[in-house]
């Protein structure tokens, strides 16, 4: 029990980073049915270029106002100059194209940052423990996360589902030539959610990096992870992002605390599971193609 | 209005549209009929850019379409209720007719209160998810949506399609109101009664070109040509 209660806060500590990751993942296959390979290198390179920020002066917040701007400007340059030759062209060039920029930002980054595990330091007025009548202890900096995690989901949502540019988003995802001929600049907005999706990311690898600590491979790690949680909860689905996320967090966490030689298992079982009983994900509306 | 002239469009290698003449004129219904795989949904896509030409003109007023994106074709003031109804099905219907919704520049265009007073039963069922709507409903729907965008031109792909008869017959008041209005019609039809009744003029695709035109009375006479060109 003493054990179980600690893994449960990490396995939803490590759900909400997911969401955040997973959220604009997932949106962005939604509506542009594009894999994007280097989302989890938006992660890793969010991270670092908190770390910097960090490094220089010594200030968490911020970082964490600085590094969404950047790599979501990195990443609406990418969606304006070379992602969006690619939409008309088939997933193989976009795997291709994807996966060779995640590759050549993994080496630009080990170049830049090294090659050595970094830690970052969670911000002191989120530093140390808060206590659970005496029962077990959590660290502030997590619950934080559970915090921030759950009021992104609740926003991301109010935007999406209550919204006129929430409804056209969604519009997209189920026909985007249809919006299109309605009148609305569907480049504009599909250029908007790759932003925003990939600001979310670079946030959520800063957030991450008091808990993981920042290393190169983190972004396949993360990214290996995001794409469980995409087809176990549904392609384009923000709902399907939130619960898989949730599902895979725990699964990961509680499977390398019980069954740490099955660790991977776990999220692969539950995979398996969905894709058999499910192939379009637990919210998803079409299945994966 | 808007004046093709001598369209070719392809789908891939096939060359589907092979120099497309056709004209509606200012708040005229024109019928556009033919048998299926003659070329008319194909003409509508290349008319609003979803199927972009790859020879020949189509001029919207003074304005040229051809080259233009799908978007800025319809902010140019044409409607599309395309083949199939395409509603946003996961959508509320109300979402389904606000989400593009475009005032018009005078300030007396379409707003969703004078689309329920048209179509009540859209605003009975503004909550719903536009899947859940009956054909005829989703008809109506699609056709709403296309109005508040408050379009000069709309352009209607076989709203007839696996309605019952007195739905048709409704679509067919609908689309004879909008000309009443003032606004220019194209419609795509396979339902011939329902192409005369409304229509001005009718022309009849096969192949790739228009092979006959005239009015829907001169048609309606003409038992030889229906039967030549429509099999009817």
């Amino acid at each position: 029990m003493d054990q179980l209660l600690p893994q449960l806060v990490n396995g939803l500590v490590l759900g909400l980073l997911l969401f955040l990751i997973a959220a604009g993942f997932s949106l962005i296959f939604g509506l542009m049915d594009v894999i994007n390979l280097a989302h989890g290198s938006f992660l890793l390179f969010g991270g670092y270029v908190g770390l910097s920020v960090i490094r220089a002066t010594g200030n968490f917040w911020l970082a964490a106002a600085v590094v969404p701007l950047v790599t979501g400007a990195v990443g609406l340059l990418i969606e304006v100059t070379v992602l969006r030759r690619t939409y008309t062209r088939g997933h193989l060039i976009q795997v291709l194209l994807t996966l060779g920029l995640a590759l050549i930002a993994a080496d630009l980054m080990r170049w830049n940052w090294g090659a050595y595990v970094e830690s970052v330091d969670a911000p002191a007025a989120l530093a140390g423990l808060v206590d659970f009548g005496g029962v077990f202890q959590v660290p502030l900096y997590r619950l934080a996360i559970i915090g921030f995690g759950l009021v992104m989901a609740g926003a991301l949502w109010v935007v999406l589902e209550r919204t006129r540019l929430g409804a056209v988003v969604r519009a997209g995802v189920l026909d985007r030539e249809m919006v299109a001929a309605l009148g609305i600049d569907i480049d504009k907005v599909v250029a908007g959610v790759f932003a925003l999706g990939t600001a979310l990311a670079g946030l959520s690898g800063l957030l991450a990096a008091p808990v993981t600590s920042l290393y190169p491979g983190l972004d396949f790690d993360f990214l290996i992870l995001a794409l469980v949680v995409v087809v176990v909860g549904g392609m384009g689905s923000l709902k399907g992002a939130f619960w898989g996320a949730l599902l895979v967090g725990m699964a990961d966490v509680l499977g390398k605390a019980y069954f740490p030689e099955f660790s991977l298992f776990a999220i692969f079982l539950i995979m398996a599971i969905v894709l058999l009983v499910r192939p379009q994900g637990l919210f998803g509306t079409r299945e994966a193609t | 209005m808007l004046r093709l002239h001598g369209v070719h469009a392809y789908y891939g290698d096939s060359h589907i549209l092979q120099g497309v003449d056709l004209v509606v004129g200012e708040g005229e219904v024109v019928a556009l009929l033919g048998r299926n795989g003659m070329g008319k949904t194909t003409t509508i896509s290349a008319i609003v850019g979803l199927v972009p030409p790859r020879r020949g003109s189509v001029r919207f007023g003074s304005e040229e379409l051809v080259g233009r994106s799908p978007y800025e074709i319809a902010r140019l003031g044409i409607g599309l209720v395309p083949q199939g109804r395409r509603l946003f099905p996961e959508l509320t219907v109300r979402e389904n007719l606000t989400l593009a919704m475009r005032s018009s520049g005078d300030g007396d265009g379409w707003v969703l209160d004078r689309i329920h007073e048209m179509f009540p039963i859209l605003e009975m069922r503004s909550q719903v998810p536009a899947g859940r709507l009956s054909g005829g409903e989703q008809q109506m729907a699609a056709i709403a949506r296309a109005l508040l965008t408050n379009p000069r031109l709309v352009l209607l792909d076989e709203p007839s399609e696996g309605l019952a008869p007195i739905i048709v017959e409704q679509i067919g008041e609908i689309v004879s109101s909008l000309r009443d209005r003032g606004l220019s019609v194209l419609l795509v039809e396979q339902h011939l009664p329902m192409a005369l009744a409304v229509a001005d003029r009718c022309a009849i695709m096969s192949k790739g070109v228009i092979v006959y035109e005239g009015t829907a009375a001169e048609l309606a006479a003409d038992d030889d040509a229906r039967a030549r060109h429509l099999g009817v």
